[in-house]
């Protein structure tokens, strides 16, 4: 742009000049007029999104489930908090709570798990790495109503072909989708997206300061080492997200049992995968539309609490590099 | 930018305000648009009716040109049956003006909690369904209050059946040489599971032919209501507001359904099959469907194989007492939505689709029985199988029953507390006192619920 300089004169942009030669007072009014406008109009995606998206509908759910309108009748009426006394006096609420928990238990840590072992095997530097990478990521990608049919159709006692095969070794068919083998189809099939996690954790380790991992090793630190005193700690924020991600999405899972579950009502058999996603999709059928906002708040409120006690947690195993404030 | 300037101007009060101020807005906006209306409604000199049911397999294309050609000011919106989606149009204050509703288990509580509008003039003064063309199976859609049967009408079948009667695959019986069942005598509901266990074969733990399928999903409820109007009694208190599982009739009918899943024969909550019989039926895979008559227009009439000939056959509904009772569970149909603002259009299309043309169309392939008699020559008849089938509804009609079922909870609910109750039955890890004992305080939480908000 050397063109616009010509000698002599300032290279100053013609705003820049206003303000050297004292008219900042007026460009500053008018931006003040419009600075407020501008910042809405750029928020208001987000703002609207999130008011009629997310706060109303919170709202709309809270009010509801102080009532007791069960989806279609045009007469209802307030009923207070009787709907959360219900629920935590219902058994079923706590068997699926306590199955949820479980599920849980389980899941998150063994997705972190799996995915860190995937991720510390699939972060080398060797020939057609992107193509492993890429088949263990794959399963992540398919949507979960499609694999968990998939995997239906795979578990079925009569049809499907892991039954097959296992009778190829003389093993009797296992009914995988009922009491007690349908909970563990559940998680197998949440460990095989695994590969959310592990593209997380291979991120993590990716962005690792390899001069810290060379200078352990120089001073003789072996390979576990390394990985538990250097990387470990170092993407322990990672694994933080990964755990809390990863509890919010397991103890609202849903679809995973819902397509699991091979009833013609479409509900799951009471005493297999009873999770708390189930417990709320039963009183919808039910026409307990009120009763199960109620049951979606307790569930809110519990992953609420979970999430701040894991961030609280956090901090006494969480190495951050820098200062938090 | 002066942040100070910014911050100034925007203080926490400011930024809720207006925050609420756009959403208001757009809700406002959201408002005027649902006043315009759909594009249909708009159309000039022409009303809209809006319909929810199953496309094509309740209410056909075909059907709703026949329709408006013979109604050229009357424009019909099609909304497929979504039970979540109807909730929505309710809580927004505009539900269909037509709306689909299981007469025989679901009428009562709709009248009940006041969503429907009473037809009985209309019912009286049409020409369709007047001068004692409409069959007695029309009555599941009246109810005064009480009693189901009686009082105002508030819609009627699109189509029904007898819905627990049988059909059979006869391939499958003569592969094992077995007789057919009798079409005009039934067999017990014992003699019917001795027969599945026969007809069943399993081949290293897997069920490769399924013995029976009694549409245990769908149907376990009515099945109980049947069973024990046929000894004469009555799962519910004269006034419907209690359910007891725990008589002596009860247990023994739930005990029928915890033989039959610890028998293996077919889909139970011990062996849940991915199909409701309408794939293993056509396959071979399946002996015995317990399903209506409509079963053989939907699942039978398209295959290639089974809807040609004589390979399949039907015969009436299991007994579980001395009193032949061959029950309506279903009788599909519809009533019109108390905010119906065009109830004139409305009745006109009701008349079409329950006792018409439509009627008769829809009803030609074998969907259902009509609701009105003067339809019934349009039932098919032409294959040996559809002969037989018309016969031996024929033979039944006889012994037809409205069964009682209470207003106050919904089949859907009922039947998940069946399941939750009684599947640890099956599964041998309570008793069956304990889960009728279970299954009775489930069911009645759920009457009592529906009470309170009926009122």
């Amino acid at each position: 742009m050397a063109h616009l300089i010509t000698p002599g004169a300032s290279p100053l942009t013609q705003r820049e000049k206003h303000i050297h030669t004292g008219n900042v007072s007026k460009h500053h009014r008018k931006w003040k007029r419009y600075s407020s406008r501008t910042f809405y109009l750029f928020a208001s995606p987000w703002i609207l999104g999130f008011l009629l998206l997310t706060l109303f509908p919170m709202i709309y759910a809270l009010l509801l489930s102080l009532t007791n309108w069960d989806g279609l009748s045009l007469r209802w009426k307030w009923i207070g908090l009787k709907n959360y006394i219900t629920a935590i006096h219902d058994p079923m609420t706590w068997l699926a709570i306590e199955r949820t928990f479980l599920y849980t238990l389980i899941a998150v840590p063994g997705s972190i798990a799996l995915g860190m072992i995937l991720a510390l095997l699939l972060n080398r530097q060797l020939p057609g790495i992107a193509i492993f990478r890429t088949i263990f990521y794959l399963p992540a990608v398919v949507p979960v109503v499609a694999s968990a049919i998939t995997w239906r159709l795979i578990l079925d006692r009569d049809y499907g072909s892991l039954n097959a095969f296992l009778g190829f070794f003389h093993i009797s068919s296992i009914t995988w989708l009922d009491d007690p083998w349908a909970f563990f189809s559940l998680l197998m099939l949440t460990f095989w997206g695994v590969g959310s996690s592990m593209i997380i954790s291979l991120a993590g380790l990716q962005n690792l300061p390899q001069e810290l991992q060379e200078a352990a090793r120089l001073e003789g630190a072996s390979t576990l080492q390394t990985f538990f005193r250097i990387s470990l700690p170092l993407i322990s924020p990672v694994l933080l997200f990964e755990a809390i991600t990863g509890v919010i999405f397991a103890l609202q899972v849903l679809y995973q049992s819902y397509a699991l579950s091979v009833t013609q009502n479409g509900i799951g058999v009471a005493t297999s995968i009873y999770v708390y996603g189930i417990h709320v999709l039963n009183a919808f059928v039910n026409n307990e539309v009120a009763y199960a906002a109620a049951l979606l708040w307790i569930l809110f409120l519990v992953i609420l609490v979970v999430t701040l006690i894991l961030l609280r947690v956090g901090s006494f195993w969480v190495y951050y590099e820098v200062e938090r404030d | 930018m002066d942040i100070t300037t910014l911050q100034s101007n925007m203080t926490r009060r400011s930024f809720l305000g207006k925050s609420t101020l756009a959403v208001a807005t757009a809700l406002g906006a959201g408002s005027l648009l649902d006043a315009c209306g759909s594009p249909a409604s708009s159309t000039p000199g022409k009303t809209t009716v809006s319909i929810m049911l199953f496309p094509t397999s309740e209410l056909s294309q075909a059907e709703i040109n026949a329709f408006e050609a013979a109604n050229p000011n009357i424009v019909v919106n099609l909304i497929p049956y979504d039970t979540t989606k109807l909730s929505a149009m309710y809580a927004a204050g505009s539900p269909p003006d037509l709306v689909r509703v299981t007469g025989a288990t679901d009428l009562p509580g709709i009248v009940a909690r006041g969503l429907a509008v009473d037809l009985t003039e209309r019912f009286n003064s049409s020409s369709v369904f007047n001068n004692g063309n409409l069959l007695p199976v029309g009555d599941v859609y009246r109810w005064d209050g009480k009693a189901q049967g009686q009082g105002p009408r508030y819609g009627a079948p699109i189509d029904w059946s007898l819905d627990l009667m049988l059909w059979y695959n006869k391939t499958l019986f003569d592969q094992r040489n077995i007789p057919y069942p009798s079409a005009t005598t039934p067999m017990t509901y014992d003699e019917l599971l001795t027969l599945a266990k026969k007809l069943t074969v399993v081949e290293g733990g897997k069920l490769k032919t399924l013995g029976l399928n009694t549409f245990i999903g769908t149907f376990w409820y009515a099945h109980v209501v049947q069973m024990l109007a046929q000894r004469g009694t009555s799962l519910f208190s004269s006034d419907l507001s209690k359910a007891d599982f725990t008589t002596p009739d009860a247990m023994a009918a739930l005990q029928w359904f915890v033989d039959l899943a610890q028998a293996h024969v077919g889909d139970t909550p011990l062996d849940p099959q991915a199909d409701w019989g309408n794939n293993s039926f056509p396959a071979n895979r399946l002996a015995i469907m317990c399903a209506g008559y409509w079963f053989g227009g939907h699942i039978i009439q398209p295959d290639p194989v089974l809807g040609v000939g004589d390979k399949v056959g039907f015969a009436p509904a299991p007994q579980f007492g001395t009193s032949h009772v061959d029950g309506v569970a279903g009788a599909t149909g519809l009533y019109m939505a108390t905010q119906c603002k065009h109830q004139d259009e409305a009745w006109k299309l009701l008349e079409f689709v329950c006792g018409g043309k439509g009627s008769a169309m829809h009803v030609a392939d074998g969907s259902g029985l009509p609701s009105v008699k003067s339809n019934f020559s349009d039932l098919p008849s032409t294959q040996p199988w559809q002969a037989q089938a018309l016969q031996a509804v024929n033979n039944e009609l006889p012994y037809e029953s409205v069964l009682k079922f209470t207003p106050y909870a919904t089949t859907g609910a009922i039947i998940n507390a069946m399941e939750q109750s009684i599947t640890p039955v099956m599964q041998k890890k309570i008793s069956l006192q304990q889960g009728a004992e279970n299954l009775t305080n489930s069911v009645n939480l759920l009457i009592s619920q529906g009470q309170s908000v009926i009122g």
